[in-house]
């Protein structure tokens, strides 16, 4: 429908032409409901040195639904399903927690701010928050050695 | 969008969205006279065609959308003079907004924040956040929710306004000509009322079309008849868009749409859809994934192994159980018993947790020499070797070989999954557990003096099995009869009058060869559902009294609880947590007496919310803990079997429709009457017939279908084994068996029919079952009696404790 289409195009634009920090998009041939995204590793974070690649796909019905963000590129991190799909489902991302008012600049920005600080209250691999909670030098470890095997 | 464009490829459009097209055409619409030279547009631009269509003025009194009486169709009026109509009276009332003109040159002021499209009236809720107002319908009245689409508040009443800058308490009641109470929409003025009628309207999708239609069935013949067209029918019912805004198609053009989707891409109007995808097995489209995803998960069957050893891997469904049964024995190492078959999903990881199993379960099936093998273990599989395999199985399974099998993509949200296979696998839990306490009973039943050397092993055959049953079946008939004429209650409640229940149909013909009274004859029904209620009444103060070891002020505020729950004081999670902590008894006591409980209440709201109380109670204290000890065997098997079956069967039918009260009414039975869990007649009564044979064999499918259901627990077991019986020896040995049947088990005291029930003891009908020993079902009932009487406690518990040494013994060889 044409609603959503319209409203994916201003976003793109706005994106395009005003690039946040650290993250790239890019459309996948001529398809608009479907983003290529590239994360780097925010400085601070112990994902740091890694580029990430997610996949932001926009629901025909968008934004009345949310987009749904998955990570290509795996990644050891509490809100990140650990498995081929690498989905990250959380706060405004969900359903009933979705506003139509949200944008997807906004979402990028929450992905690259979970990365800066998971959530892990809100995890998606509760053996990787309790890590996270527990053993911080841990998980950290895993993470980076992540990083350096799948993001580099 | 004919009219301009480039293909509007992401990358490309940098400005502004609002461009040129949209923002023209809507604000000409309506304000400018509506479809003048700009109105050829080709069809796919349905959306702001859709607020110019349509003629006359619905009027929310009409009821809403379409609903307008026939005289609507014949107006096809000029809908140049209708939008001029409009027009002119809102010019003349000075509502034209003066700055709509600019819509376009000044795209940030005028374009909804939300659909990005220029505003043409705003909706203003009461939090202040403005939208315009088709998007403020979309969410009320498409999507059911009156949310602000800013801010999520949910608010009664928004506003419909030319202007946006407004406050939401500026408005006073005198400025709103209208309200529509379904949708929470107060009108400004009268034009915006149009508007907002001829957008909910069945308006015609074709775009040179004008018709507004009655409903859907009238659309879709308009379509047909006039265009030549057809409509998506699941887009129909699940797309949340208008009327207008579907899509009209050719019936190639449809058949495409289904399959790959109608997506352009690459052009401005492309739709992101990707058809509508089709279940493999039933052949049959959904509108999307997600719908998919809970037919798979209704209907078909996934294996709980695989999925808990390769959780992240594509979802793998079996078209029925006996497809999954394949995949379990080429791929798992599943239970070939009979007893296991028919319970299903008893199956396992590796090796190591079959073995164990059959030793627990099985121990007589097993020579001596198997038994001694299967407790010594190859250490050189024991540690990872096992997981391994294991995981090499998991994954060999995720193959996707085998017929029968499809893959479905998961739909990325996964909400409401309380997935197939977690309770598959806590079905497999409680089968687990239900076996050993049942085994238990078992033993503590042979030990007894009455049961005689009986042992039939669990495993055997399908005759010695169907030569028990028949008993069972006998047995309520005569219950019954002894009990219509003999008014006072013997403890064990007789079988419930038939209302409806399958169970019944198939009693019928049962009962009838011993007996014709035993039918219940539809004059008798009243007094003898009078009756049985008094019954199970009885049985039920009497239970509870036990229970509480006759401390006659806890059964008074026993007596207290359950009526403040059937008037409603209570709810039903508060009556069980109260009953939980008034009796002092385990677990499964408590569940038979709730269940013999929850059968008294008439009101079947009750009943099934009591049940399902109980049942929530359970899986939160309960489940869990068998779980950890099933492995050790000790643990779970304290409880009564029958509370521990009707678990399995719970977890195995907690969505059970159409059987719902048969099956509650079922299980309240099978516990109240203390007796061998009355399903098992059912399938067995069919005496003869090969036709029985078929029903009795689909009833274990159709669960299997119907999914996990809570209630359905004695059919389904019952079924099963009733399969099982019908199949291999028919009612001819069944026949023979059933006359020799008193005399092959040693007589209990009082096994005849009526003597039994002088005795009021269910006991001795049991023991023929008990010795049969092939079903669980039987063996439980035998639990069921002996903690339902007096005596029988004492019993019980004494038979539980050999069994568990039994029990222990065993485990100390073995490791």
């Amino acid at each position: 429908m044409a609603q959503a289409a319209k409203r994916i195009t201003r976003e793109y634009g706005e994106i395009e032409a005003n690039p946040p920090q650290g993250i790239t998009i890019q459309s996948i041939d001529e398809d608009m409901f479907k983003w290529n995204i590239e994360v780097t590793g925010p400085k601070e974070s112990i994902y740091a040195g890694g580029t990430f690649k997610l996949l932001l796909t926009l629901p025909t019905n968008y934004p009345f639904k949310p987009p749904i963000l998955s990570f290509q590129t795996k990644i050891y991190h509490p809100n990140v399903t650990n498995d081929d799909k690498g989905s990250m489902c959380l706060g405004i991302l969900r359903s009933d927690q979705w506003k139509p008012s949200c944008k997807i600049l906004a979402v990028l920005e929450m992905a690259r701010g979970l990365l800066m600080e998971p959530n892990p209250e809100d995890a998606v691999e509760t053996s990787i928050a309790e890590q996270y909670k527990n053993d911080r030098a841990a998980f950290e470890k895993t993470a980076k050695a992540w990083v350096k095997q799948y993001a580099k | 969008m004919s009219s301009g464009t480039d293909t509007l490829v992401p990358t490309q459009t940098q400005n502004p969205p609002d461009g040129p097209r949209g923002g023209y055409r809507r604000r000409n619409r309506g304000h400018r006279g509506g479809r003048g030279g700009r109105s050829s547009e080709n069809r796919v631009d349905n959306t702001s065609n859709g607020e110019s269509r349509g003629g006359r003025k619905g009027g929310w009194r009409n009821g809403r959308t379409g609903r307008q009486p026939p005289q609507e169709s014949d107006q096809l009026v000029d809908r140049q003079t209708q939008m001029d109509l409009i027009r002119a009276s809102m010019t003349a009332r000075g509502e034209v907004r003066p700055d709509a003109d600019d819509a376009a040159s000044d795209p940030d002021s005028s374009v909804c924040f939300i659909c990005a499209d220029p505003v043409r009236f705003s909706s203003i809720a009461p939090c202040n956040h403005v939208t315009c107002h088709i998007c403020a319908l979309r969410m009320r009245a498409l999507y059911k929710n009156k949310a602000c689409a800013h801010c999520r508040t949910e608010s009664e009443w928004v506003i419909f306004s030319n202007t946006d800058s407004k406050r939401f308490e500026e408005f006073e009641d005198e400025e709103i000509v209208n309200k529509n109470d379904a949708l929470g929409v107060k009108f400004e003025n009268e034009a915006i009322l149009d508007e907002t009628t001829l957008l909910l309207r069945y308006n015609c999708p074709d775009s040179n079309c004008d018709r507004a239609c009655l409903g859907w069935p009238d659309l879709h013949y308009h379509v047909k008849s006039a265009h030549n067209r057809v409509l998506c029918d699941l887009c129909s019912r699940n797309k949340k868009v208008f009327t207008h805004e579907h899509t009209l198609f050719t019936p190639q053009e449809l058949r495409k749409h289904e399959r790959v989707g109608d997506d352009q891409p690459g052009s401005e109007n492309q739709s992101g859809f990707k058809g509508h995808p089709e279940c493999d097995f039933c052949r049959q489209r959904f509108y999307s994934s997600d719908e998919l995803y809970v037919h798979c998960r209704e209907k078909h069957e996934r294996c709980f192994l695989c999925d808990r050893t390769n959780p992240g891997a594509q979802q793998q469904y079996y078209v029925n159980y006996d497809s999954l049964a394949v995949h379990f024995r080429d791929d798992h190492f599943m239970c070939g018993e009979q007893e296991c078959l028919d319970k299903k999903f008893v199956v396992f990881d590796s090796e190591m947790d079959l073995k164990a199993h059959q030793l627990e379960v099985h121990p007589s099936v097993l020579s001596k020499g198997a038994l001694r093998d299967a407790r010594r273990i190859d250490i050189r599989t024991l540690d990872h070797g096992s997981y391994l395999s294991q995981n090499r199985r998991g994954g060999s399974g995720g193959g996707g070989r085998g017929r029968g099998r499809m893959e479905v993509e998961e739909p990325t949200r996964t909400e409401q999954q309380m997935s197939r296979a977690e309770l598959a696998y806590h079905r497999t839990l409680a089968v687990q557990s239900a076996q050993s306490t049942t085994m238990r009973t078992f033993g503590g039943q042979l030990t007894e003096p009455p049961p005689p050397p009986p042992v039939i092993r669990p495993s055997a055959q399908a005759t010695a099995r169907a030569a028990v049953q028949p008993p069972v079946s006998i047995t309520r008939p005569s219950a019954q009869a002894v009990g219509m004429s003999v008014p006072t209650p013997p403890p064990r409640p007789p079988p419930r009058p038939a209302d409806t229940s399958p169970a019944e149909v198939a009693f019928p013909p049962l009962a009838a060869p011993p007996r014709t009274q035993a039918e219940p004859s539809p004059s008798m029904n009243g007094s003898i559902t009078e009756d049985n209620r008094r019954i199970r009444h009885s049985a039920v103060i009497d239970r509870a009294n036990t229970m509480l070891r006759y401390n006659q002020s806890k059964l008074d505020s026993f007596k207290g609880h359950v009526s403040s729950y059937r008037q409603g004081k209570v709810s039903a999670r508060q009556l069980v947590e109260l009953l939980w902590s008034l009796f002092d008894v385990k677990a499964p006591d408590l569940g038979k007496l709730i269940k013999e409980l929850a059968d008294l209440f008439e009101d079947e709201e009750r009943k099934q919310g009591l049940l399902k109380a109980w049942n929530n109670w359970k899986a939160i204290n309960e489940d869990y803990p068998p779980f950890a000890g099933a492995s050790s065997s000790s643990a779970s098997s304290s409880g009564p079997t029958q509370a521990s079956s009707s678990r399995v069967l719970k977890l195995k039918s907690s969505t059970s429709h159409s059987a719902r009260s048969t099956t509650a009414r079922q299980g309240a039975w099978g516990s109240a009457a203390a007796t061998p869990p009355p399903p098992p007649p059912p399938p067995s009564l069919p005496p003869s017939q090969s036709q029985s044979q078929t029903t009795s064999r689909a009833p274990p499918l159709h669960m299997n279908r119907s999914g996990p259901g809570a209630h359905a627990p004695t059919p389904w077991v019952a079924s099963s084994s009733s399969s099982s019986s019908s199949n291999s020896t028919l009612p001819v040995t069944r026949r023979e068996d059933f006359p020799s049947l008193p005399t092959k088990p040693p007589p209990p005291p009082g096994w005849g029919p009526i003597k039994r029930r002088e005795h009021g003891a269910p006991a001795p009908a049991v023991d023929p079952w008990g010795r049969s020993g092939s079903g669980s079902v039987g063996v439980s009932d035998v639990g069921g009696n002996l903690t339902s009487g007096d005596p029988g406690n004492g019993n019980g518990g004494g038979g539980r404790k050999k069994k568990g040494k039994q029990k222990e013994m065993l485990f100390r060889v073995g490791l």
